[in-house]
């Protein structure tokens, strides 16, 4: 049995998040060696830019260098391994015993009963009949990939734009090649699906790489028997994103913070967004500094307060229509297990709010 | 706090005039002072930007539009919906009721001024049910229909792309196929063109062994020619022109020949003709006595037979012909019958006739003469003769006849015979003379023949000598192979032209040595003398021909698949129709996140909607409120309390009790009780639409109050301020009313402006 684990989209960074980023890549050498996997796989984006590449390569070298000795390391580049990069640089670094697959439109490795179609990122892949790509020798055939492709891409909301500028890839070309498993990388949000016989995954990105990138970062442990089998398997150190929408009482306060912050773990990243009308814009700075507390005792990796929705009206607390409101919607909380319905109780509160805002101290 | 309103160009307001405002400002004037101008011009500073359309046209046609009205304003700035603001702001003596009747939705803000803190649940319920709404015509009621509508036109729009990709699938198998064709097809291509180079290469080297052997030829034939020259040359002494005259000879001389031939029989036949001659004149001659005597004795037999005949030995008798008389009966019986049988007169007659005619000719032809011998003596006779015969004539022949007729013929024959025997002998021997002198003739005839032809013959025999013949024939078989051979030789020379120009040589020399210059260049590849059959070679021409077509048949087949090929893959690669599907599905995402969240505030805004309605439920214990406190109000101007019910803000939903205690319409009071109720409900409703402190203005107020009414009405003015700290503002004529505030608010308190006409014509 061969055991192959599937990364994509660490963006390994020299710049702010450059402990954070290497401590994800740690983690996903110790699961490599704890899971004694054959091959580590990098579907693109490994770095955040070239010149990230060109700063952490010596460490890259290090860290990896004890795991290349039992495992075959694959490093696919993606589209931000290509920002900022020099004419005929990429080959000229060294990543170290691995096997670097830069070149284009693909490039075809052996391992064992395995081979792997590399393919890494391409503006425009609709050409891709005449790669003159071999015939499938191996048993098994996994394509590495750093593309959308259409039908798995999510959208998140946010910075869409730098999901444009990525090449697409139809699935049709992983039937075309006979592929069996598909490690795809570029999809910073976990997903899968189909074509034909052949299993597509994106792992999503391995750590939180931007807003909005929430759920479970993780790594796929793909095993190769007579069948092809994937496990997700979280990664610890990269954290997550979360984000709250949290209301501030008529007097600056939040209910329930203890409950709220008992959840975090020091890898996370959390947005938070107060809203509501408040008494005295003071009080919305007490809570926001309690809430970078957290962070500063390292509760939290990285904490984001919005407090754009949150609305200073002196007097609000003494409305009694504003009273009257809160009282009547707090008596139509629905359950906990009503995430729908919680949002929308939670937006009827600023929305209600909002309403009397221009009503309040005229 | 207002501190100063400065005018320009309003109404009857030069530029820059300004009027100073305290706690209570009260501006006093005759009629036409400019009161009313004072009280437009502060309602529009301070309901700027905020004037409802019907004001805004009055006080356009009223004062113009250069007008200008500005506020000094201390503290929080005071700013109001103009339609607010003259309900319960800016009180009017004129005014009849609370409503405007020039605003459609006055109630509601005249409600969202006054309850609980001035905020209307139901507005901001409207507000939210607005939110919530997709009918109106804001932009937020049209954004989730505009959002459902690009979603759907993305939808289409991935519909469109999604079959475009089917489109291509369809294509790049189209092209897989086409490709694959393409392969097979240059396959066979590689197959043909292989097989025809062999084919050409064998054609080709078949043809250098051709080409030998054309040159081979063409030397054998200038070969041929020399010795069709050396032949012409040696027989061409030989013309057949030159027979005929041998011929002619050879014809006299058969001529002669024939001549001597026949001299040869003729003498012969003369010969032949002379000895039978002799011969028989030998026996002529040999038989001439006996017949001699026989003559001699026949003529004495005839005169013997002569003078026995001249005796009576003979008597002549008549006889009839018994078969004609038979014959002459029968003929007459039968036509006598006939005529009987017939009838009529003429042929009886002619019967008659007939009978008579036949029996004429038989009597006539019946009867006949007949000699009737004397037959013993008539023997007698003949015997004596046959004996005389004997004993004169010894020729043994048998003369007897049987009558002496006979005998005497046979006698007269003897006689004959023997003249013509002798005349015979003569002729004969004539005869023979001539023959022998023919002959002669002959003779002579034959010796000229012969030496004549003999001439010829050695004429002939010369001939050939001189032409080296052994004979005509050899001459002649001679002279037409010289006339074959001098044919073949123009034919040659024909052939030989043609060969000259083919290969472009001046004369055979030059033909011979290219030939053996091309042959050994030949022989230097090795190529063989002999190849393969023409036919054979022909064949594989053929074969080659087909194969050739073929092959280009297939390549130009290849050429029209590869441009198709080249057209399905320009189409292919030009399209990268998975980054627009991702771009639209990212669109759609999009798209479908903004209608969840247009949905889940809308949802959200009807919650708060609802929660709003449930506040506003309670609106009626809010009027009781209202009712309580104009009551209380109103009480304190009139002498005695007055029952009053309010529903609404509306004419009609408000009733006062008159003096009598009975409930009426606003309309249906005095008006002094009218206003003095209007007055106290504004107080109560300025008091309540705001927490804060903030301005009234009341123009003429107490016109229609009694001095009473109008001392309560200032007082209660005087404890609405103190309570309140509103500034106030009144607009009068009445002097009366000027002492009364004056009385009633401190001196620091009240400024005061007297207008004039005199001032606002300056």
């Amino acid at each position: 049995m061969m055991r192959i684990l599937h990364c994509a989209d660490l963006h390994l960074t020299a710049r702010d998040e450059r402990e954070y980023s290497l401590s994800v890549l740690d983690e996903i050498l110790g699961v490599a060696a704890d899971r004694e996997t054959d091959a580590l796989v990098f579907a693109g984006d490994l770095f955040d830019s070239f010149a990230d590449a060109e700063a952490l390569r010596a460490q890259f070298r290090e860290r990896i260098s004890r795991l290349a000795a039992a495992c075959g390391i694959l490093f696919v580049p993606g589209n931000h391994e290509e920002r900022g990069i020099r004419p005929g640089r990429f080959a000229g670094l060294d990543f170290g015993p691995i096997d670097l697959c830069d070149e284009k439109p693909f490039q075809l490795i052996r391992r064992g009963d395995v081979e792997f179609l590399c393919i890494p990122h391409q503006p425009d892949y609709s050409a891709f009949e005449q790669w003159q790509v071999p015939e499938k020798q191996a048993k098994f055939r996994i394509a590495v990939a750093h593309a959308s492709v259409p039908g798995l891409a999510g959208y998140t909301g946010m910075s869409e734009e730098e999901e444009v500028k990525a090449g697409a890839m139809d699935r049709d070309i992983f039937t075309f090649f006979k592929a069996d498993y598909a490690a795809l990388g570029h999809i910073h949000k976990k997903s899968a699906g189909t074509a034909g016989s052949c299993a597509l995954h994106y792992p999503g990105s391995a750590r939180v790489w931007r807003r909005g990138e929430i759920g479970e970062r993780g790594v796929n442990l793909v095993s190769i028997d007579e069948s092809v089998q994937v496990q997700f398997l979280p990664l610890r150190r990269a954290g997550q994103y979360r984000y709250y929408d949290v209301p501030l009482s008529l007097d600056g306060n939040v209910d329930g913070l203890e409950e709220l912050t008992g959840r975090w773990h020091p890898a996370d990243t959390i947005e938070i967004r107060l809203f509501g009308l408040v008494e005295d814009e003071k009080d919305v700075a007490v809570i926001q500094e309690a809430f970078l507390g957290c962070r500063r005792s390292g509760k939290v990796r990285e904490i984001v307060i919005d407090t754009s929705g949150v609305v200073p009206v002196p007097g609000i607390a003494s409305t009694s229509i504003a009273r009257q409101f809160l009282a009547r919607w707090n008596d139509s909380k629905p359950s906990d297990d009503d995430s729908a319905g919680m949002r929308r109780w939670l937006k009827a509160r600023e929305m209600g709010l909002k309403a009397i805002q221009p009503y309040v101290g005229r | 706090m207002l501190k100063k309103l400065i005018l320009n160009q309003y109404g009857k307001f030069g530029a820059g005039t300004e009027f100073a405002f305290g706690p209570v400002t009260v501006f006093s004037g005759e009629n036409e002072a400019g009161k009313t101008t004072l009280f437009d011009a502060l309602g529009e500073a301070l309901c700027e930007g905020n004037i409802d359309r019907s004001t805004m046209l009055r006080l356009n046609s009223r004062y113009g539009k250069e007008r200008r009205a500005a506020l000094e304003q201390d503290g929080a700035a005071l700013a109001f919906d103009s339609v607010v603001y003259q309900n319960i702001f800016a009180v009017r003596s004129s005014s009849l009721a609370l409503e405007n009747p020039d605003v459609s939705d006055w109630a509601e803000r005249i409600k969202s001024a006054l309850f609980s803190e001035g905020i209307n649940p139901l507005r901001i319920r409207a507000d939210l049910e607005d939110r919530a709404s997709t009918d109106g015509k804001k932009s937020h009621n049209k954004a989730l229909k505009k959002l459902r509508g690009e979603a759907e036109e993305l939808k289409k729009r991935l519909s469109e792309l999604e079959a475009e990709r089917a489109a291509i699938l369809s294509g790049r198998r189209q092209t897989r196929e086409l490709a694959g064709e393409i392969a097979g097809k240059e396959r066979v291509l590689a197959t043909l063109e292989k097989q025809r180079a062999e084919m050409a290469a064998i054609i080709s080297r078949e043809e250098l062994i051709m080409k030998r052997r054309s040159l081979d030829d063409v030397l054998e034939f200038l070969h041929n020619g020399e010795t069709l020259l050396a032949q012409a040359q040696e027989l061409a002494p030989y013309r057949e022109n030159e027979l005929p005259y041998y011929d002619t000879l050879r014809k006299k001389s058969d001529e002669l020949n024939q001549r001597i031939a026949q001299l040869r029989l003729q003498a012969e036949n003369c010969r032949e003709r002379a000895e039978k001659l002799a011969a028989g004149l030998r026996e002529l001659e040999a038989a001439i006595p006996a017949m001699k005597m026989a003559a001699e004795c026949a003529e004495r037999i005839k005169d013997r037979i002569a003078a026995f005949q001249n005796t009576e030995a003979f008597v002549q008798k008549t006889v009839w012909k018994k078969e004609l008389i038979t014959a002459g009966i029968l003929a007459l019986c039968a036509g006598s019958t006939a005529a009987f049988f017939l009838g009529g007169l003429p042929a009886r007659a002619a019967a008659a006739a007939c009978g008579v005619a036949a029996c004429l000719a038989l009597v006539l032809t019946a009867k006949r003469t007949r000699m009737v011998r004397d037959e013993q003596a008539e023997k007698r006779c003949i015997d004596e003769i046959c004996d005389n015969w004997k004993n004169s004539v010894r020729d043994g022949a048998d003369i007897r006849r049987e009558t002496l007729e006979g005998m005497r013929e046979l006698m007269m024959m003897k006689a004959v015979e023997y003249g013509d025997a002798q005349a015979n002998a003569a002729r004969m021997s004539q005869e023979a003379a001539d023959m022998r002198g023919r002959m002669e003739q002959v003779r002579l005839d034959l010796m000229q023949a012969e030496s004549e032809a003999s001439a010829h013959e050695s004429g002939m025999r010369q001939w050939l000598a001189d032409h080296g013949a052994a004979s005509r024939d050899a001459y002649q078989e001679k002279a037409l192979r010289s006339r074959q051979i001098a044919a073949a030789l123009a034919d040659w020379n024909k052939k030989l032209d043609a060969l000259l120009k083919q290969h472009e040589c001046k004369d055979t020399a030059h033909l011979k040595r290219e030939c053996e210059r091309a042959l050994n260049e030949l022989d230097a590849q090795g190529i063989p003398k002999s190849g393969m059959p023409a036919t054979e070679l022909a064949l594989l021409k053929k074969r080659h021909e087909d194969v050739l077509n073929q092959s280009r048949a297939l390549n130009d087949a290849v050429t029209g698949l590869k441009l198709t090929l080249k057209g399905t893959q320009g189409y292919l690669e030009g399209r990268n129709i998975a980054g627009q599907i991702c771009a639209i599905e990212r669109e759609i995402a999009k798209t479908a996140a903004e209608i969840e969240q247009n949905e889940l505030e809308r949802e959200a805004a009807a919650e708060a909607a609802r929660i709003f309605g449930e506040i506003a439920a309670d609106a009626g214990r809010v009027f009781e409120d209202l009712a309580r406190e104009f009551a209380r109000a109103y009480g304190e101007i009139l002498p005695q309390a007055r029952a009053m019910e309010i529903r609404g803000l509306g004419k009609a939903d408000m009733k006062v009790a008159d003096a009598g205690g009975e409930k009426r319409s606003l309309d249906l009071l005095s008006s002094g009780t009218r206003d003095s109720f209007l007055f106290a409900a504004r107080l109560c409703l300025a008091r309540r639409s705001s927490e804060g402190t903030s301005v009234l203005v009341l123009d003429e107020p107490f016109l229609t109050f009694d001095e009473d009414r109008q001392r309560k009405a200032v007082a209660m003015l005087k404890k609405f301020h103190d309570d309140t700290g509103w500034q106030i503002v009144v607009l009068t004529k009445d002097e009366r009313l000027v002492d009364a505030l004056k009385s009633s608010f401190p001196p620091r308190l009240l400024v005061h402006h007297r207008l004039s006409y005199m001032r606002c014509a300056m």
